[in-house]
């Protein structure tokens, strides 16, 4: 179970996101939980989130994603018990 | 001084530089403020909401600490950046670094804030006037 690429899909795990400044606004949340396939890679979190497909495009080309805190590529897999953070562009200082 | 620390109480040059204390190696020692301006691109700026991932900002200051440490001579540095409602001409950011001499100090300091605003999960809200808003 969960190992090489892909996990396995028919394995559902509770995902933990964290949504932050205009994302968080967005989606009137700064914390859900979403039930996904093993696997799921992050970028798909947002064709959950968003009904608008056009929408969940142009947010993951703006996005950075951080499993537990490690900024990830879009492509990674997403296991059991990570939290993901969905980082809209940084503006520090 | 802690070497790191995301706070939403008011920050001040003068009280950190009265509780530090210098690295005798060191002939440097440069001071950053960062300050909530009034205008952003032709907009009048009212005041900055910011907002950060705590947890994993505080984790990427250190990374940028530890890259510094390795590149440079550098023997003390502090990043303090303040959260939360701030209005024009509060001070948002203060970065200190010492270091023997004044030119890896300015190279240093540099990196500091460029990688501060790339990759530091900090994010700005700025106020305008009419009840206007934009998250930078």
């Amino acid at each position: 179970m969960g190992e090489g690429r892909g996990g396995d899909a028919s394995v559902v795990m509770k995902t933990k996101i964290l949504l932050f400044a205009g994302l968080r606004e967005r989606f009137r949340n700064s914390e859900m939980e979403l039930e996904l396939p093993e696997g799921t890679p992050v970028r798909e979190v947002f064709h959950r989130l968003c009904g608008d497909k056009e929408e969940a495009k142009k947010l993951v080309r703006c996005t950075l994603f951080a499993i537990n805190q490690n900024y990830v590529k879009p492509e990674t897999e997403l296991k059991e018990g990570d939290e993901l953070a969905l980082i809209p562009p940084v503006a520090g200082g | 001084m802690d070497s790191i620390l995301l706070t939403r109480n008011a920050i001040s040059l003068a009280e950190m530089a009265a509780s530090f204390r210098g690295h005798p190696e060191c002939g440097a020692r440069i001071w950053f403020e960062g300050v909530v301006r009034n205008e952003a691109e032709g907009r009048i700026v009212q005041g900055i909401f910011y907002e950060a991932y705590e947890e994993m900002a505080k984790q990427e200051l250190e990374k940028i600490e530890a890259e510094v440490k390795q590149k440079w001579p550098v023997r003390q540095m502090g990043i303090v950046h303040r959260l939360g409602d701030l209005r024009v001409g509060e001070i948002s950011l203060i970065v200190v670094v010492e270091t023997p001499h004044r030119k890896e100090g300015f190279e240093v300091m540099e990196y500091i804030i460029d990688q501060l605003k790339k990759r530091v999960p900090i994010w700005k809200k700025e106020f305008y006037e009419m009840g206007k808003t934009k998250w930078l």
